[in-house]
């Protein structure tokens, strides 16, 4: 997005979650949050919501199970079937461990998908980070709204939480 | 509110004070500086075991498997013994990671990254028998299901083999995905500590450009706990399939039904001690003392325990079993395991995994990393042991006492078997040089973990940790369970 | 031995583990291999000599029939009129492998001879064929054979060695000097005649007769002493109710067994005529025969003419006569209830009772005779009549040493004989050969004696040449080629008749014979000889209904004299030298097949261990393997034992025709020749030698065991019963055993898949069969299995798709034996199928458990998870490479390469096969009209095949038969090999 965001940035974890809870109680619009680890409680203190990955992972299960099993089904008895073992062509036991093995890979590879889809992570994606929120910083992101000049208010109240420096500049949302 | 527990009653998982600043200093620095003489020496030596390995399996595919001891009555022996031993070893890794984590084992942060890496490895040496066991491994494709020009002549799903195939393979590539989700966000610190050129270039690709984001780090731990979720069955479907290899053959000693639950014991049982075996070498060459504490060694020791008991009273179970059943077959097939020509291989087998493990009881021997180091060895061997025993001495005299024989390997074999290490130890020692080997992200977040008035402090990275103790009344009490109850990333 | 053993590479690879060396990767068996390796590398050129060589035979084939010598390749556009590619032509014949002469079916395919079967037509081997007469066909195109006549070694040609051949003898006959032919007793009337007409154009010359086991020499000799003819009489086993055999391996190599082992299972067929011949057998050592015998006794070899002696005694006393000369001898070893209980029975018999003996000893044979005479059995179960009459004036091989000795003989010809080799006076008579001016061979390849020999003219095998032979009194057999000789050679008939001085095709000298000799005797009604002669060719056998000479009477005189010999010698080991029922004397030993065929008792292959027995054994402290030197005569040899049951403890026994050092690439070095040891008592030879020395010399060499565990440790796999208790009940050793023991519960979820049409299936009757392995070899000629060779059968890995079991219960001093034929049991829920990942085993829908090579990708999977361990992985690419050898491939089976699993297939060639027969005659198919290569040759017509959907087959009645039960029913793996318990008739009552 092109307007500047304001980032506020911290050297401590407790300090970062007041001000995300203060900064967005006074009804600023939060960009992001950086973190260089996952910081329980953030997830409140920016009102996200639960992540719907887990239906993905869900549906995708299912339809591994499904597409195994009917491959099976279809290669056994149906294309070819052939008297092996004295068994009969549909021998559903034995096919149970293969659906359980592809269950498992669909669901697991698509979720992890769906999630660098989700959260736009790509090899030679360009995305800078912040200067050391991968290594000890924490780092807030405020969104302007319509009138620029409250980010100073903004600013205030996160200096007011602690934060060591603030900067005004753009972030690939 | 804080990410530092008051509990006066945990010990600390990082035993000394250090701030997030200096964890990342500390867990990169080995990939930053050069290596030491004795990371080339170890390197050079599993690189030339891994070249000799590799001529070895050449020399047999160019030759056929008559190089190797097999004969008409054992067609089966090192092979997939050591296939099997490999799959076992490759367990702890994922189980480590994924069964720790949703049993919420925070202790685990600092040994699962190495401990899944190991996995990975393990599973590429086993992956290799299967392949080279074959007469024909050119035609290994075959045992894909693949449209083709014969009809379509597809496979046989009926086959415990082919259930290895997509169990083994699954098995590979969540455990691969598994591990590498979890790189993501410490290859973006490595990213951006590096100075341009071509390191910072490749991590810039590989962390696909992770920049912290909040947003970002919810989905990741969802994520992550799903993968986590799917994994931990995975582990056990596993070796459950590896095991039904025997349990759905008819041959005395391998028909069994207790064989899943046996096998994926013994592999929890192996893969611990060969986590043990490699973390105890790592600590003390990287120095990591302080991060995989004595304390995670112990508690691997006492997951040996267990497991060691469950090993042992499948042996025992067996036995029982076999008696009871009636069946001469069975009967016969057990009491030359324990007393007929292979038998030293039985009472190896026996020493390494029923009694070895008891010694964990001993708090000395369980606290001295030297006796751990020692004892995950012979545990290992032990576990190799038994998968010969039971691959071998249930073929060698089965139904018809006419095609009764004997098998010795072949200087092949054995070299093949070597080669293997050859080639584990040579990934591991790259994945050391070129990765940080413990979760960065994840150990920083469990940092001052109940060490109670510590906690790291806002400072630049120029001053070193202030430790100024903050009284625990400073904190609302009640905050506490409440970040206990919903902590995420950081089980509780 | 070990020495000088063909190294296989990868043995020293593994050895010394050497990871290199992937440069012979492609020819593992850079080193001489049973069945033909090239020492180029396969490819090559190895498609052209291919077609040259199928050209050839073609024509080859093409001339057998009609007379029109033909040396040029036919190219194969110009196809002959017999030859349809992809049919193959049956030519009736007989076989040369020893002397019984049986009758053969040579089958060719686009003119190259690669199967032997048995002539049902033949009323004396009727179908059966044993394991040498098999593998006849290997050794017809052994790369080891002469190609062309020479002269010390260089080539000459046919005019130029006649011309020298003919000078000599003309010389040698003016100059007075002896002309002397040495040949095997057996040679056919038309061979004998030409041997006639060359002694008469050489007034100096005569016959020597030498055959490596003097038993038929000895039999004729003690029929020259009691009943005054040098015959070899006609034994009828199937006439027998009661045989007691000293030592005679009738079953395994003794005189006629292919004939004697159909008699003896019709003699015992228990099922079927609810009788059965009780078989006695006292013997030294562990035989074939000895196996199968009811009451089997131990006795050291210089006891059993003791033991005879005091049989014929007995018998005498209860014939009432007197009998002069009979020696008083000391008390045999054997206890005096089980001789009374012999004799008793014997007698009980009389005109039914038949006694036989083995071995070389005249003395032994004369009792023979006389036991029998006193039964009075002429004429039913041993004929002198219809025997066959022996060369009674030839010299015996010492003569032709004493007359070299002496210098006056002027000339040699070894006629299919190999003395050199053969004989302890070797030696001796290669030394003396260089002083006489004329010395031949006509040996199929330069062996031992001709390398000693100035002149080679070699002789074709059996299926290049014509010939005939009598096998009994009336029953004359004509061997016809299958192919034109191979190489540049003439039958030793052409030869004679050509130094004779009147040249004459084989051909041409043998249907004139023929049309004057034989012809006038058969009641031919009206129809000319031409008629009867196609008649013969196409049967390969003709019937005389000429009347029969009375048989000569016994008369006693000789006995005191004969007997004078039979003392008791007083020894600590006894040498006994044997044939192997695979290798013979030797004279077949380059032949990979009967090479790498256990041998029946020992389970010996590549080489012939010293057996020796377990109580001696042990007193010893010696065990399999272990190198001992064995010392009789002042020769010394050292050959590894193998610790026998049933063996005596006095004995070592050691079989002959191993240690070859001129036969070929594949025999020489193989084994230890233990001719040299061989007695010389008054110039007879005599293989049975008391007083040897054996010491352990602490070296070990490993046995190329097929089998290594001799129990059933209980297990139900072959059940047997008592002849009283099977009468009874003809379940009875049978009954099925409840639980895990055996006995079919089979449960199942489902009803199984339906087998529409044909269900094929086997029985084997486990009564029947003698273990004598004719279908081992059958099936590996039938189904081109490669022979492995020594070093890859001692890791177990020998190729034979079907084997036989042999296990050994009671006591190991003189256990009770049974041989069980084992192959791929085509299990309707066949463990192996289920476990394949890539389908490369699956059911067909005629029941048979059908293996896909070339789907294959060997995993081995399949094999570790048969119950009977009957599938055979190719380890490496067993060579058929071989361009000549190549030959004997059946088109008509795959040949496998490396790293695939093979089996069994229960011959689904000859299934198609026949099944398209059927479909163009438009008929149904009927029983019999399949035969799986095992059960075509099997002499004891112990293998059944057929459809088990058919309620009439055969096999559908016998799998309903009360003896009938499967391999492992617990497991349910629903075997469709049906097997017959076995039936023993010891008279002990209670069944096992």
């Amino acid at each position: 997005m092109s307007a500047p965001v304001l980032i506020g940035y911290f050297d401590n974890e407790t300090q970062v979650l007041d001000a995300t809870r203060a900064v967005r109680e006074a009804g600023f619009t939060l960009h992001d949050v950086y973190t260089p680890y996952a910081v329980h409680g953030m997830d409140d203190a920016m009102g996200l919501k639960p992540s719907r990955l887990t239906w993905v992972c869900f549906g995708a299960g299912l339809l591994g199970c499904t597409l195994a099993m009917s491959l099976q089904l279809y290669t056994s008895v149906v294309s070819w079937p052939l008297n092996v073992g004295g068994k009969p062509f549909n021998s559903f036991p034995a096919f149970i461990p293969v659906s359980f093995e592809l269950t498992v890979l669909f669901a697991a590879l698509t979720t992890v998908a769906a999630f660098l889809v989700r959260a736009r992570l790509f090899p030679g994606s360009r995305r800078p980070a912040l200067p050391r929120v991968t290594d000890d910083r924490f780092a807030i992101a405020v969104a302007p709204r319509e009138d620029p000049s409250e980010l100073n208010a903004a600013e205030d109240l996160m200096r007011s939480h602690g934060a060591v420096a603030t900067a005004l500049l753009e972030v690939a949302s | 509110m804080s990410n530092q527990h008051l509990s006066p009653l945990r010990e600390p998982l990082v035993t000394e004070p250090r701030s997030l600043g200096q964890l990342t200093e500390e867990i990169c620095a080995p990939m930053e500086r050069p290596p030491t003489w004795k990371w080339w020496v170890a390197f050079g030596i599993a690189v030339s075991v891994l070249g000799t390995g590799a001529g070895i399996v050449g020399y047999q595919v160019a030759t056929g498997i008559g190089v190797w001891g097999l004969n008409k009555t054992i067609g089966w022996a090192f092979d997939i013994t050591n296939f099997v031993f490999w799959v076992g070893i490759g367990h702890a890794g994922t189980l480590i990671s994924a069964i720790l984590f949703l049993f919420r084992q925070k202790w685990r942060t600092s040994i699962n990254r190495a401990a899944e890496a190991m996995t990975l490895f393990a599973v590429m040496c086993a992956a290799l028998f299967p392949l080279i066991h074959m007469g024909r491994p050119w035609l290994a494709f075959w045992v894909m299901p693949y449209p083709n020009s014969r009809g379509s002549l597809w496979v046989n799903f009926r086959s415990p083999l082919l259930w290895d195939v997509f169990a083994i393979s699954t098995y590979f590539t969540v455990s691969a995905v598994f591990w590498y989700v979890g790189l993501i966000p410490d290859l973006a610190t490595v990213r951006d500590r590096a100075k341009a050129g071509i390191r910072k270039a490749v991590f810039k690709v590989m962390s696909l450009g992770w920049t912290g984001s909040n947003r970002t780090w919810s989905r990741y731990e969802t994520v992550y706990l799903l993968l986590a979720g799917l994994a931990t069955p995975l582990v056990l479907s596993v070796h459950t399939i590896v095991s039904m290899d025997f349990a759905t053959s008819v041959i005395p000693g391998w028909h069994t039904t207790i064989f899943p639950p046996y096998f994926v014991a013994g592999a929890v049982f192996s893969g611990f001690a060969m986590v043990l075996t490699l973390m105890i070498i790592t600590r003390v060459v990287l120095g990591y003392e302080h991060l995989i504490t004595l304390r995670h060694l112990e508690n691997m020791t006492k997951i040996i325990i267990v497991t060691g008991g469950l090993v042992s009273l499948a042996y025992a179970t067996e036995f029982f079993i076999a008696w009871y059943s009636g069946n001469p077959y069975e009967r016969f097939a057990f009491m030359n395991r324990a007393f007929g020509p292979y038998a030293w291989a039985y009472w190896i087998m026996v020493t390494c995994n029923v009694v070895s493990p008891h010694l964990f009881w001993f708090k000395k021997i369980r606290t001295s990393p030297a006796a751990i180091f020692v004892l995950s060895l012979v545990i290992n061997v032990g576990m190799w042991f038994e998968r010969f025993v039971i691959i071998v001495t249930s073929l060698h005299r089965d139904f018809l006492p006419s095609s009764w024989a004997m098998y010795t390997p072949t200087m092949v074999e054995v070299g093949t078997f070597i080669g293997t290490f050859g080639l584990f130890f040579t990934l591991f020692l790259l994945f050391v040089r070129v990765l940080p080997i413990i979760s960065i992200g994840e150990v920083k977040s469990v940092l001052g973990f109940a060490r109670d008035g510590h906690e790291a402090q806002p400072q630049t990275p120029a001053t070193p940790a202030a430790e100024e103790p903050h009284p625990a009344a400073h904190r609302p009490v009640a905050a506490v369970p409440l970040a206990i109850a919903t902590r995420k990333d950081v089980p509780v | 031995m070990s020495d000088s053993l063909p190294k296989y590479w990868q043995s020293l690879a593994e050895r010394a583990g050497d990871p290199g060396g992937s440069a012979q990767a492609h020819d593992e068996f850079a080193e001489p291999l049973p069945v033909g390796v090239a020492a180029t590398p396969p490819d090559a050129n190895s498609r052209r000599d291919f077609f040259k060589l199928m050209g050839l035979s073609a024509a080859a084939a093409m001339v057998a029939c009609q007379r029109a010598p033909v040396q040029k390749i036919i190219p194969y556009v110009a196809r002959p009129d017999e030859v349809t590619p992809g049919l193959a032509l049956w030519y009736a014949s007989t076989c040369n492998g020893c002397s019984a002469r049986c009758g053969l079916l040579l089958k060719t395919r686009d003119g190259r001879p690669i199967k032997v079967e048995g002539n049902d037509e033949h009323p004396v081997s009727r179908g059966g064929v044993c394991a040498v007469g098999q593998a006849s066909v290997l050794s017809l195109y052994d790369a080891s054979r002469a190609r062309f006549p020479s002269r010390a070694g260089t080539r000459v040609a046919w005019t130029e060695l006649d011309a020298d051949v003919t000078q000599a003898l003309r010389k040698a006959a003016e100059a007075g000097q002896g002309i002397r032919v040495v040949l095997p007793w057996h040679l056919g009337p038309t061979a004998e005649a030409a041997v006639k007409r060359f002694l008469a154009a050489y007034p100096t010359a005569r016959t020597v007769r030498d055959e490596p086991l003097g038993e038929l020499a000895a039999i004729a000799e003690a029929h020259r002493v009691t009943h005054g003819v040098h015959a070899v009489p006609d034994y009828r086993f199937d006439k027998a109710t009661v045989i007691a055999s000293f030592g005679a391996d009738f079953l395994g190599t003794w005189v006629s067994p292919v004939a004697f082992t159909r008699q003896y299972t019709e003699a015992r067929d228990a099922a079927g005529q609810r009788r059965m011949a009780r078989h006695y057998q006292v013997e030294a050592m562990m035989t074939l025969t000895g196996a199968s015998a009811d009451r089997r006794f131990v006795v050291a070899p210089s006891e059993l003419p003791l033991v005879l002696a005091d049989l014929v005694r007995r018998l005498a006393m209860k014939a009432g006569r007197e009998l002069p000369g009979l020696p008083t001898l000391p008390a045999p070893a054997l206890d005096e209830a089980t001789r009374e209980e012999l004799a008793k029975a014997l007698w009980a018999q009389r005109e039914g009772a038949l006694v036989v003996a083995g071995g070389d000893d005249v003395a032994t044979q004369v009792l023979v005779n006389t036991a029998n005479a006193l039964l009075g059995n002429e004429d039913r179960t041993v004929s002198l009549s219809a025997g066959t009459a022996l060369d009674a004036d030839a010299l015996s091989l010492e003569a032709l040493l004493t007359e070299l000795r002496a210098g006056t003989v002027g000339a040699v010809l070894f006629l299919g004989a190999n003395p050199v080799y053969t004989d302890p006076r070797g030696e001796e008579l290669a030394t003396l050969l260089k002083g006489v001016p004329l010395t031949l061979s006509t040996s199929d390849r330069r062996d031992e004696t001709a390398l000693h020999v100035g002149l080679h003219a070699p002789e074709p095998t059996a299926l290049e040449s014509w010939g005939d032979a009598v096998v009994r009194q009336g029953v004359v057999s004509l061997r016809q080629p299958a192919v034109a000789p191979l190489h540049e050679t003439r039958s030793a008939v052409e030869s004679l008749l050509q130094w004779a001085g009147a040249p004459q095709a084989h051909y041409d000298f043998l249907r004139a014979r023929w049309e004057e000799e034989v012809f006038p005797q058969v009641d031919a009604a009206g129809l000319g000889f031409g008629a009867f002669w196609d008649d013969a060719l196409r049967r390969g056998v003709a019937t005389l209904p000429g009347a029969r000479t009375k048989a000569p009477a016994f008369r006693e005189e000789g006995l005191a004299k004969a007997l004078a010999g039979v003392a008791r010698p007083s020894v600590d080991w006894e040498l006994v030298l044997y044939p192997t029922v695979a290798v013979r004397d030797g004279a077949v030993a380059n032949n990979g097949w009967l090479q790498e065929v256990a041998d029946p008792i020992t389970k010996a292959t590549w080489g012939n261990p010293a057996c020796i027995a377990p109580a001696r054994a042990e007193a010893l402290g010696l065990k399999d393997g272990d190198v001992v030197k064995v010392r009789a005569g002042g020769r010394t040899v050292s050959v590894p034992v193998l610790v026998q049951a049933g063996t005596h403890p006095s004995v070592i026994a050691v079989p002959v025709g191993y240690g070859r050092t001129r036969a070929g690439r594949v025999a020489d070095g193989v084994g230890v020749d233990v001719y040299p040891l061989t007695a010389v008592v008054d110039g007879r030879a005599r293989r049975s030698v008391p007083g040897v020395t054996v010491e352990a010399t602490g070296e070990q060499q490993a046995l190329a065991l097929t089998q290594t565990h001799h129990r059933l440790e209980g297990r139900p796999h072959v059940r047997e019963a008592e002849l009283a208790a099977f009468l009874a009940n003809p379940r009875a050793g049978n009954e099925a055993q409840s639980g895990h023991g055996g006995g079919g519960h089979s449960l199942s979820m489902w009803s199984g898949h339906e087998y529409k049409g044909h269900r094929w299936a086997l029985a084997v009757d486990l009564s029947a069969c003698t273990g004598c392995s004719a279908c081992v070899v059958s099936c590996q000629a039938e189904n081109n299995i490669p022979s492995v060779g020594r070093e890859e059968v001692l890791r177990r890995r020998e190729m034979h798709w079907m084997r036989i079991d042999r296990y050994y219960q009671g006591d190991e001093a003189n256990p009770q034996v049974v041989h069980q034929p084992m192959m791929c049991q085509h299990c309707e829920n066949a463990p192996c199928e289920t476990v394949c990942p890539v389908l490369a085993t699956v059911h067909s829908s005629e029941g048979l458990n059908q293996q896909v090579y070339n789907r294959c990708v060997g995993t081995r999977y399949c094999a570790n998870n048969c119950p009977t361990k009957v599938r055979r992985f190719n380890w490496f690419d067993y060579p058929h490479d071989e361009p000549l050898e190549r030959m004997v491939l059946n088109p008509d089976v795959v040949v496998r390469s490396r790293g695939v699993m093979e089996k069994c297939s229960m011959c689904v060639q000859r299934i198609q096969e026949s099944k398209a027969a059927a479909n163009r005659e438009g008929r149904p198919l009927r029983d019999g009209d399949i035969q799986t290569a095992c059960q075509q040759s099997c002499p004891a017509k112990a293998i059944h095949f057929g459809d088990a959907n058919d309620p009439d087959s055969q096999v559908a009645r016998l799998a309903k038969d009360g003896r009938a039960f499967r391999l492992l029913e617990e497991l349910n793996i629903g075997s469709s090999i049906t097997y017959l318990t076995k039936i023993r008739n010891t008279g002990s009552g209670s069944g096992t």
